[in-house]
């Protein structure tokens, strides 16, 4: 029989996948270079109809511009990838440190773990308040630093877009 | 419609290769069979699986609204990249298709 509903986990401070960023940036780079070894094969000189050769020559024209702007996004999101790992790294250390001290990490607060820790001890509290506002202000500088990062992301994306729909 | 064949552009080759005439070679013959029907068919290709590759690395990025614009990202270059697979596709077409009626009336 349950007596009680069990507290829920806290949440991770940091939310992200690096290795998928990754993933997709390499599968953006290994389509590029496949799009421009196919393009390099293209010899517009060859095709006998000078209509069928200008058409050659805007499909290669065009198809490099695609492959540049899927270089520039693999670019963007491999760079994002890193950022985050280090976001994720430098939270689960902040997370360690904030377990050793009896508190805890819920998304992007840090506060006293619940329950009953030990005989009141003053000074003890006041060395755990401390810690968790220093903890709290290093946590809170790397989701800013991610959240610039992020903006940042989304701005670079938007550029390349327009770029793509301008070509 | 009339695909471009390995021996085809084999015989181009070997006709490429022969020795030179006094006048310029027509332009109907060695010179359409030589046509890069094969390099646009790898284009088309890469272009399909760059798309399908695309599709199948969805990441997790963490935060909404930076999801939404990875995919947005995606979902803009795959457009693009269909629609010149689209383009090649057209262009390969077109070209089997002259050739084989400049074949018909030599």
């Amino acid at each position: 029989m349950v007596w009680s509903i069990p507290e829920p986990s806290p949440a991770a401070p940091v939310l992200g996948d690096p290795a998928s960023l990754s993933a997709l940036a390499l599968a953006l780079r290994h389509g590029a270079a496949q799009i421009e070894q196919a393009v390099v094969d293209l010899d517009p000189s060859s095709v006998a109809s000078r209509r069928h050769a200008t058409r050659v020559r805007a499909v290669a024209r065009e198809a490099s511009a695609l492959t540049g702007s899927m270089s520039r996004s693999a670019n963007l999101l491999a760079d994002h990838a890193g950022e985050l790992a280090d976001a994720v790294g430098l939270a689960a250390r902040v997370v360690d440190r904030a377990r050793s001290a009896g508190l805890v990490v819920d998304g992007p607060t840090i506060h006293p773990a619940s329950g009953v820790r030990g005989v009141v001890d003053a000074e003890a509290e006041s060395s755990r308040a401390e810690t968790m506002r220093r903890l709290q202000q290093v946590l809170s500088a790397i989701l800013l630093d991610l959240d610039t990062a992020r903006r940042r992301l989304r701005d670079d994306l938007a550029t390349e877009r327009r770029a793509v729909r301008n070509r | 419609m009339t695909e471009p064949t390995t021996s085809d552009r084999d015989r181009g080759a070997t006709m490429r290769v022969a020795p030179a005439p006094a006048t310029p070679a027509p332009v109907v013959g060695p010179r359409a069979s030589g046509e890069p029907f094969a390099a646009l068919r790898v284009l088309e290709q890469a272009l399909g699986s760059a798309c399908e590759d695309l599709f199948a690395a969805a990441p997790f990025p963490g935060d909404q609204a930076t999801g939404h614009d990875v995919n947005r990202q995606v979902d803009e270059l795959v457009d693009a990249l269909r629609a010149l697979q689209a383009e090649v596709d057209d262009l390969a077409r077109a070209m089997a298709v002259a050739r084989s009626r400049r074949e018909g009336r030599s």
